[in-house]
């Protein structure tokens, strides 16, 4: 028996372990629980002040559903309000409804990612303003589950809103009297934690036991943003007529059903147009700006398997390799979407020179690597398998194939990924000033998706000017990067 | 809802989610149980300082993994097992051979289970999995070889036909 055949038969049983059903609550994942109770919702979940990535908040996602899936047992409406607080002031980035079981929550986290969901009798609704379609799918039953116990009180919502930071945090609570808000009589329950200067003050009515606003603040979590203090300040009113129009699982924009577009794409492409090493290439598509997006539905995705690595054309165009992307109703690795029961993961390349002139023919290359995480196996002895490819090519900004997934250019960051790869790459080249253009546009995108965000690019590109020996421009870069850091603005 | 999107390879710094999957497929392969492989990975996951800086996250919650499963095989009591549901319905070639493999495995020792994993499911050079099982790269190679012949001769006898190629 040879080695080939135990990795083999050892990887197929690995392979056959089903997914983590639980996932866990931990300090790590703490940083995506303050995520889900700051945001409470979706969109917003994106950009949240100490994650400058978008990526990370997927279990978020799920648990926020969870949260506002769940009926307040003494409420019949709720509507609240709820304000980043940035060193420039307050920023709305939620508005929130409640009522009889269903849920519209409107996320302004910043307008790049601004978006509406709304989830009612068992669907949900998903509107990104920047996308022309929105999606509607079924709740999972795993949501359906979660739903049918631990219904809260709106008071034991809002505790739960504020109770951000890691779950091992040691909390005290204490309730006191507060000075009367509009006549009403009023205490405040104050929590503390013992770490990152948690606090956390609810404002309640003595009356009727419901919260009137919440304050909650800790120092950020992000090593990079040590000296910063983030918190959240929300606003809730509650048992006012809400219109029935807020829960209308309807769109002036085309709707899309999740479920059908993931068949229609079955049917489109069910003959693969190549098979390599247990990787089906199920499309390949051009775009204008020279990307060339690879759809594949890979056998394996936690074990190396065969995937595009390279691309070469007879011009001797250099193309870079930008991420893999791997859609998902919820950006959960374990629920990804599925085609032909197997994950469906896309390969993108692009020119590293923007404008280069591309043949018609390429020549994809493919070696054994995983998705996720996305590294090389590197087997020098093994020879990499090769394909002679002709894209289709469309006008539009990502594939059409996009659209029935429910996916649209609003969630996808092609721009930043592809301004990153080449940034990199001119940098493994020691191209310093091809280094500083890209890394420029990086920042630029950045800038244009949440502003802050912008000042890792331009230390990037500081950098580069050094090597240049253009250290004025650098530091006068890195300046402006250390105040956009410092404004958390949006 | 909301973020319906996931985007795999734009990783900064070591996020210890990345490994989890890992860690859960090391724990199940080793113990053999499903539900007590994620109590295992998710206690690994909560366990990590905060922020967790280590260039070595891998190796070293696989290692902290190993550590759960050494607790695990000492507070142990067998139990008649269930056939999972998946197992059960389906008795094609592949799911046949899975539960032959899944069988193999469990009959080893647990240094041998342990060595083959982490060489033929995660692929780890005789160092890294050196690190892991607190062994030398040579101790790592002699054990490999002997856990190779286990499983080799092991196979052969749960199979009819010899299997040398």
């Amino acid at each position: 028996m040879n080695e080939k055949e135990i990795k083999q038969l050892i990887g197929d049983y690995a392979e056959s372990i089903p997914p983590m059903q639980r996932r866990p609550i931990s300090r790590h994942s703490n940083f995506k629980r303050k995520l889900e109770l700051f945001t409470l919702t979706v969109g917003g979940l994106a950009t949240m002040g100490w994650f400058t990535i978008v990526f990370l908040p997927a279990r978020a996602t799920a648990g926020t559903v969870r949260l506002v899936s769940q009926a307040l047992l003494d409420t019949r409406s709720m509507e609240y309000t709820s304000y980043l607080k940035l060193p420039g002031g307050l920023h709305q980035y939620l508005h929130g409804y409640y009522e009889n079981g269903a849920w519209r929550l409107e996320a302004q986290m910043h307008t790049a990612m601004s978006n509406l969901s709304i989830l009612k009798d068992g669907q949900r609704l998903m509107d990104w303003e920047r996308n022309p379609f929105v999606t509607i799918r079924p709740i999972t039953s795993e949501e359906i589950e979660e739903m049918s116990h631990d219904n809260l009180t709106a008071l034991d919502y809002v505790k739960k809103f504020v109770m951000a930071g890691s779950s091992t945090m040691v909390r005290t609570a204490h309730i006191s009297d507060h000075e009367p808000i509009n006549g009403r009589p009023v205490y405040a329950l104050s929590i503390r934690g013992d770490q990152e200067h948690y606090e956390a003050i609810i404002l309640v009515d003595k009356l009727t036991n419901l919260p009137i606003q919440s304050d909650f603040g800790m120092d950020d979590p992000r090593p990079e943003f040590k000296t910063s203090r983030t918190g959240v300040h929300t606003e809730y009113s509650f048992n006012k007529p809400l219109p029935a129009s807020l829960f209308a699982l309807t769109s002036k924009k085309k709707i899309i059903q999740a479920e059908v577009g993931l068949k229609h794409l079955e049917g489109q492409w069910k003959k693969p147009i190549a098979s390599i090493g247990g990787t089906d290439i199920r499309n390949i598509t051009q775009t204008a700006d020279g990307m060339i997006w690879i759809a594949t539905t890979p056998n394996r995705i936690f074990t190396p398997v065969p995937l595009p690595t390279h691309l070469t054309d007879a011009h001797g165009t250099q193309f870079v390799r930008l991420n893999d992307i791997v859609p998902s109703w919820y950006g959960d690795d374990q629920r990804a979407t599925t085609l032909f029961d197997k994950r469906f993961a896309i390969m993108r390349f692009a020119p590293l020179y923007p404008h280069a002139k591309i043949a018609e023919e390429l020549i994809l290359e493919f070696e054994s690597r995983k998705i996720y995480p996305d590294e090389l196996e590197h087997k020098p002895k093994e020879r990499p398998a090769t394909l002679v490819i002709h894209p289709a090519f469309t006008t539009a900004a990502i594939p059409g194939y996009f659209e029935p997934l429910g996916i649209g250019p609003a969630q996808i960051f092609k721009n930043q990924d592809l301004w990153k790869a080449r940034g990199k790459e001119f940098e493994a080249k020691q191209d310093w000033k091809n280094a500083a253009a890209a890394y420029e546009q990086y920042a630029d995108v950045r800038y244009h998706w949440v502003k802050y965000s912008a000042w890792e690019p331009m230390l990037k590109e500081a950098s580069c000017y050094r090597k240049l020996g253009q250290a004025e421009k650098a530091v006068e870069l890195e300046k402006k990067a250390e105040a956009l850091k410092v404004s958390l603005e949006r | 809802m909301g973020f319906g999107w996931s985007q795999f390879g734009s990783r900064k710094g070591e996020n210890p989610g990345r490994y989890l999957d890992d860690v859960y497929r090391y724990a199940a392969m080793r113990i053999g149980q499903v539900e007590d492989a994620e109590d295992i990975a998710i206690e690994v996951v909560q366990a990590l300082p905060n922020p967790c800086n280590r260039e070595d996250l891998r190796l070293y919650m696989l290692g902290m993994a190993r550590r759960k499963v050494a607790n695990w095989y000492r507070s142990y009591k067998p139990t008649v097992p269930l056939l999972e549901a998946d197992q059960s319905i389906r008795f094609d070639h592949q799911t046949d051979q899975i539960s032959m493999v899944r069988d193999v495995l469990q009959g080893l020792s647990d240094d041998h289970r342990e060595v083959l994993v982490l060489k033929y499911y995660f692929g780890m050079t005789s160092a890294e999995i050196g690190t892991v099982m607190e062994r030398s790269s040579e101790a790592v190679d002699s054990l490999l070889q002997r856990a190779r012949a286990s499983f080799e001769s092991d196979w052969v006898a749960l199979n009819s036909d010899p299997v040398k190629l």
